[in-house]
């Protein structure tokens, strides 16, 4: 009879359903509001440059990558501290960030079509490049801490409350910035009125750059930080390209916490459906549910009113 | 005055000629070519002339109305898995563990049911696609972004539902004919050449048609100014709907001539690699004129074969390399020419011809005064 049913696609199982008890939900609750915050970190550099320069960059994933390697000899082959290694890895992707801002990026700015296309390329040669130097071998980093919390019958990760808490940081440091720092008011200005701004006196390139390079930080933080629970190779890149560009989607771009609340949305979303069907299923209803909340608001999900640049 | 008139309609025409002439060339080149080189060349080339059918789509939709979608592969496996899944079952492969197709594959079970199949379910999914994103106000960029979701899931969704795909292992497809999927059926890579070469040339005047059509013109006035349209009184969203639906069934077309050629397909089919790669063979050879979209395929898949094939002595995994030149390639595409390099070939012509009327005219109003 198993032939005239519709594949599993079709429907979430009513099997499934029935074995849902409380502590399962809550599980999934719970690994669903961890996920989302690695979700948030994974997406937040991306955020920063599509929102303040305009510029989406396909690379970004490809530097998620980089963060993790970085992180696996950092961390794991010299034994330098979790926490130094991270800021380690922020900043040679800072640095890296405002070498390609300067060579590669500068000369798009404007230019849709051309932008994605020299940043899929950049993408293409960080990717192959690492499949040169770094070979095709899987390779592990430890944990650094190993222990799991046990809440009555819910398992918790405590590498995944300290990853919540990374996200915080970067999203709490990152708003600081913004918002309460002489950079971040330049960074604002320029993406209001740039000619204004650099009728003003102020350095607009340099501020793209420092933008840029920090969104690009941003992703090798990120990268550093999910390398622990994500084996290290290659094409590390691949698997959070769908979800961190559906993210930016949903979220949009003209404030943090549209992406806030999206990268709860999606993870929740794709933990509870994967509850009761498979991951795959649950990232293609949750992506067909994006595209529908997109329909209904294109800019996002919070949109300041009466003052978009 | 009137002859300088006559004199600038036949610079016109001369230089709408211009293109086609590659054009011609190249048809002319791709019908040589199979007479003298061997088998494996001829099947060789016969995928790549799938895939000039499916970039040819893609400039459609880019090049002309300005839709850069990052995921026509979709609709390219789409057409390819359809062709896939009926052979498959109408052959009772070993892997098969179902004894009928559900009631939406069950077109499936006839050869011309899986033929139409594979133009309509492409066309269908672009239709919904279409229909949830140009009615609202998603463009540009966002447009790209969730096409590009769409192949990352795709590609996933191919290899979860192996029942009916066989995983990551993909699909054999013996029979190379048209329409029929029986094992004897078998034309020889020589013959099917021209079949796929035929659909070449077809889809190229069907392209010409619609490009040269008012129909045309209103998707090349979506691609330069939307705003405006909508205030001429036209409905830019039914337009990229259609033309989105068009290009989506061109694609699945050239899936279904690429499964036959190639002989098998698999999840890379429909995944992000393929939709990207189209990308760059239309940005390279130029896009918004379908020349552009025939040479940058042929070129760079010609190259990655001849390459692949003279270093595999070298290094055997020089697809890599490859993979980093192409990265390579683009960056340099985008600083120098990015208007590809029949779109630079155009310009060139166009500034020259520029010249040359200013110089005429500029004669007449000597003699003018004179």
């Amino acid at each position: 009879m198993n032939d005239y049913f519709p594949p599993d696609f079709l429907f979430i199982s009513l099997k499934g359903m029935s074995t849902m008890n409380i502590s399962l939900i809550l599980q999934l609750l719970v690994s669903g509001i961890c996920s989302s915050f690695v979700l948030l970190l994974t997406s937040l550099g991306l955020v920063i440059i599509m929102g303040y320069m305009k510029v989406v960059n396909l690379a970004h994933t490809e530097m998620l990558m980089l963060g993790a390697f970085i992180c696996y000899y950092f961390y794991q082959v010299m034994h330098i501290p979790f926490v130094l290694t991270l800021i380690l890895s922020y900043l040679i992707c800072f640095i890296f960030g405002m070498l390609v801002e300067i060579v590669v990026i500068r000369h798009f700015y404007g230019k849709m079509a051309e932008t994605l296309l020299a940043t899929y390329g950049l993408s293409i040669i960080l990717k192959q490049l690492a499949l040169i130097v770094f070979g095709k071998s899987y390779k592990k980093v430890d944990y650094p801490v190993e222990h799991v919390i046990h809440l009555n019958t819910i398992y918790i990760e405590s590498y995944k409350l300290i990853l919540c808490v990374i996200s915080l940081v970067a999203l709490v440091g990152t708003l600081l910035l913004i918002n309460k720092t002489s950079m971040g008011r330049k960074i604002r200005a320029t993406t209001q009125n740039r000619t204004m701004t650099e009728c003003l006196g102020i350095d607009t390139r340099r501020v793209d750059t420092i933008t840029f390079s920090h969104g690009m930080g941003l992703a090798g933080l990120a990268g550093a930080a999910i390398a622990p629970m994500s084996t290290v190779t290659y094409a590390l890149g691949e698997s959070w390209l769908t979800n961190t560009f559906m993210n930016v989607v949903m979220g949009g771009v003209s404030s943090l916490f549209g992406t806030v609340a999206s990268s709860f949305i999606i993870q929740e979303g794709v933990s509870m459906i994967s509850g009761i069907s498979n991951s795959v299923t649950a990232q293609i209803v949750v992506l067909m549910v994006v595209i529908v909340i997109v329909r209904i608001k294109p800019e996002g999900l919070f949109t300041p009113k009466g003052r978009r640049s | 005055m009137n002859n300088v008139k006559m004199k600038i309609i036949k610079e016109q025409l001369k230089n709408i000629a211009v293109i086609r002439y590659i054009d011609i060339a190249v048809f002319l080149f791709l019908i040589i070519f199979p007479f003298c080189s061997g088998t494996y060349w001829i099947y060789v080339m016969s995928g790549i002339m799938a895939f000039i059918i499916f970039a040819i789509s893609l400039d459609l939709l880019w090049g002309y109305t300005g839709l850069m979608s990052m995921g026509h592969s979709l609709l390219f496996g789409a057409g390819g898995y359809m062709i896939g899944i009926s052979s498959a079952y109408m052959n009772h492969v070993d892997w098969i563990d179902y004894k009928r197709l559900p009631w939406f594959l069950a077109p499936l079970s006839s050869e011309v049911g899986a033929f139409v199949m594979a133009l309509v379910l492409p066309a269908f999914i672009s239709l919904f696609i279409g229909l949830f994103m140009f009615t609202g106000k998603i463009k540009g960029v966002f447009f790209s972004l969730i096409t590009l979701a769409l192949a990352g899931i795709a590609e996933l969704f191919v290899i979860n539902q192996s029942k009916y795909t066989h995983g990551n292992s993909g699909i054999t497809v013996i029979s190379r004919t048209i329409l029929s999927n029986s094992k004897n059926d078998r034309m020889s890579d020589f013959d099917y050449y021209f079949v796929v070469f035929g659909f070449l040339i077809l889809i190229y005047i069907i392209c010409l048609f619609i490009v040269n059509s008012r129909v045309g013109k209103v998707l090349q006035a979506v691609r330069e100014n939307e705003e405006r349209l909508t205030f001429f009184g036209f409905k830019p969203s039914v337009f990229k709907l259609l033309i989105y639906t068009i290009s989506g069934m061109m694609a699945g077309l050239a899936g279904v001539l690429y499964v036959r050629a190639q002989g098998s397909i698999n999840s890379t089919a429909v995944g992000i690699n393929l939709a990207t790669l189209v990308l760059i063979w239309v940005a390279v050879g130029g896009r918004g004129n379908l020349t552009g979209a025939m040479i940058g395929t042929l070129v760079l898949q010609i190259l990655e074969t001849k390459l692949t094939s003279t270093f595999s002595s070298i290094s055997s995994d020089f697809v890599q390399y490859w993979k980093l030149v192409l990265g390579f390639i683009i960056l340099l595409i985008v600083f120098l020419i990015p208007k590809g390099i029949v779109g630079t070939l155009i310009d060139r012509q166009q500034k020259h011809k520029d010249r040359k009327r200013k110089e005429v005219i500029l004669q007449q109003e000597v003699i003018h005064h004179e």
